[in-house]
């Protein structure tokens, strides 16, 4: 399996996917960089970052993992280099165990890569950060178990559908309802439910503005996110046991 | 005879669809076995179940020996490689690159023997030429050499000529032949280009509905296609008489009718039958090609 993973790695650094995803998250916080720097009325005295701007990304991270999951797992299937694997031994535990891990250290080296790039772009243009470097890792760390329970669920779809073209539909829409659904409850009432974290887009915008919530008394911390590991458990046994017991085949691109 | 497959009363249902019902295959070592049938007749689905991309509903198969409900198939497995519909190949990464996705996924040590493979499939000189502004026989070509990684001494190719012009068909063609001669692999080959099949196919099977209508060699294939002339008369102990003096195969179909392979004399054979009082009914010359077979095999022309 470490042979897999290997050329799995190389496959992933190599995809424009997994590339140009941190971009398209950065270009959200900068938005909001470059929006408070524009209405600073003395540029000389910066006000400083606050940990939202650097998270500001998780917003939307859901729609970016869904259509990155789809594209790099989808494309094993649409050129059946799916095939190459299960055919030369490696069993369908493995294969699908190197998809997720895959997937999930990508998911969290692009939220990193923003949640950075993001960080250095915003002390420059709004000065130093609000918030300690234990600050940034404890809400890097508690936004994973969110990513990883969306990852699982979205790499599930895309074993399940088997066509790359369906995939990233199915899982676009989903992701954007999740998110409409997840915003519908974000008042001031909800955050404190932490059922409400089984949406995992709830729990990640609940993070985006944790300084501000906590803050306001809006909340008194930020939970740690147990449902959403549960998720992330759930939708790897049910990958599993689908793609164990499925019939493989490749829908070549273009067909549907 | 040693056997790479054999398969057993194999059955695969996809919910009321019945893709192979109860099918007996026996693909011999060193052989190019042409695996032949109309589109649906279950080709794809069984070259599916032996990679097992998929599994039997019912029946089993062997490979190398090893049934496919043993733990140690997958080993078994990566003895074989295949093609399946479509070459499996990563259309952003250039021939070399595919190839060494290839060599990790198989667990190989290092990178020796790409340049080789690469220069067998006639791709050595691509260099960074990306996968997808290939043409679809330096695909199919690319395909066949990832399949080749890890010295397989089984290759499955599912329709390998489909979508190819004439130069890629005899690439593929020639390919075939010198993969079979000089490192000894067996092929698996399905198609419904018979005549394509023909110029390279050691071993015969014939698949309809789901069942394996007749599996024969080459050699019988050709006996059973010969050219002949087709003769028919009235005394068969004349006709048997004069065809041995004149030392000429020939075989009976009937009563009164007769195959004869090679071209007599039709003067002297005419004359020789007068003389013993056996007249000549009809006499016409039979020419069976693979496809006519084929046909005749199925029951008709609705099913070529």
């Amino acid at each position: 399996m470490l042979k897999l993973l290997k050329g799995s790695f190389i496959r992933l650094f190599r995809s424009s996917e997994f590339q140009i995803m941190p971009f398209l998250l950065m270009i959200m916080n900068f938005m909001m960089i470059f929006m408070e720097r524009a209405n600073l009325q003395d540029t000389d005295k910066l006000p400083g970052l606050p940990l939202f701007n650097a998270f500001f990304h998780v917003v939307v991270i859901g729609i970016c993992t869904a259509v990155f999951v789809s594209l790099f797992i989808g494309a094993e299937y649409s050129n059946a280099t799916i095939f190459n694997k299960i055919i030369f031994g490696h069993s369908r535990t493995a294969v699908y165990l190197t998809y997720l891990i895959t997937c999930l250290f990508g998911t969290a080296v692009f939220h990193l890569t923003a949640t950075g790039v993001t960080t250095l772009v915003g002390w420059i243009a709004l000065g130093k950060p609000l918030f300690t470097i234990g600050e940034f890792i404890t809400s890097y760390l508690l936004s994973l178990p969110v990513l990883f329970a969306v990852v699982s669920f979205y790499l599930a779809i895309t074993i399940i559908v088997q066509n790359r073209a369906v995939a990233i539909g199915i899982s676009a829409s989903f992701s954007v309802v999740l998110l409409i659904f997840s915003m519908y409850f974000c008042d001031g009432k909800h955050y404190d439910n932490k059922y409400l974290d089984f949406l995992p887009d709830f729990y990640l915008n609940k993070l985006a503005m944790s300084d501000m919530l906590i803050s306001e008394g809006v909340i008194e911390k930020l939970n740690f996110p147990v449902y959403p590991c549960i998720l992330f458990g759930l939708f790897t046994v049910i990958g599993l046991i689908v793609f164990n017991n499925i019939n493989i085949r490749n829908t070549p691109e273009g067909e549907i | 005879m040693e056997f790479v497959l054999k398969t057993n009363n194999l059955v695969k249902r996809y919910g009321g669809f019945t893709a192979l019902s109860g099918l007996n295959m026996n693909v011999p070592k060193g052989a190019i076995y042409g695996f032949i049938g109309k589109n649906g007749a279950g080709k794809t689905t069984l070259i599916r179940l032996i990679c097992g991309l998929q599994n039997p509903t019912a029946g089993s198969f062997n490979l190398y020996g090893t049934e496919n409900s043993d733990r140690n198939i997958a080993k078994c497995r990566k003895r074989m490689g295949a093609v399946v519909e479509t070459p499996s190949i990563y259309l952003n990464m250039t021939a070399e690159e595919n190839l060494k996705q290839q060599y990790l996924v198989l667990g190989l040590p290092n990178y020796d023997g790409i340049k080789e493979l690469l220069d067998l499939v006639g791709l050595s000189d691509t260099g960074k030429k990306k996968a997808k502004n290939f043409s679809l026989g330096m695909r199919q070509r690319l395909g066949i050499a990832v399949a080749l990684a890890g010295n397989p001494d089984f290759l499955v190719l599912d329709e390998p000529i489909n979508g190819l012009d004439p130069q890629g068909i005899v690439e593929i063609r020639e390919l075939i032949l010198k993969l079979n001669r000089e490192k000894n692999i067996t092929f698996l080959i399905s198609s419904h280009i018979l005549d394509e099949l023909s110029r390279i196919a050691t071993h015969y099977g014939f698949i309809d509905k789901g069942f394996l209508v007749k599996e024969m060699s080459a050699e019988e294939l050709d006996n059973a296609c010969r050219k002949c002339i087709r003769v028919e008369i009235t005394k068969p102990e004349a006709l048997t008489q004069v065809l041995d003096e004149m030392g000429i195969d020939y075989k009976f179909v009937s009563d009164n009718v007769a195959d004869i392979y090679s071209k007599p004399n039709v003067t002297q054979l005419t004359l020789s039958l007068a003389d013993k009082g056996c007249e000549i009914i009809s006499l016409k010359e039979q020419d069976e090609s693979l496809e006519s077979f084929y046909i005749g095999l199925l029951g008709g022309e609705n099913n070529a």
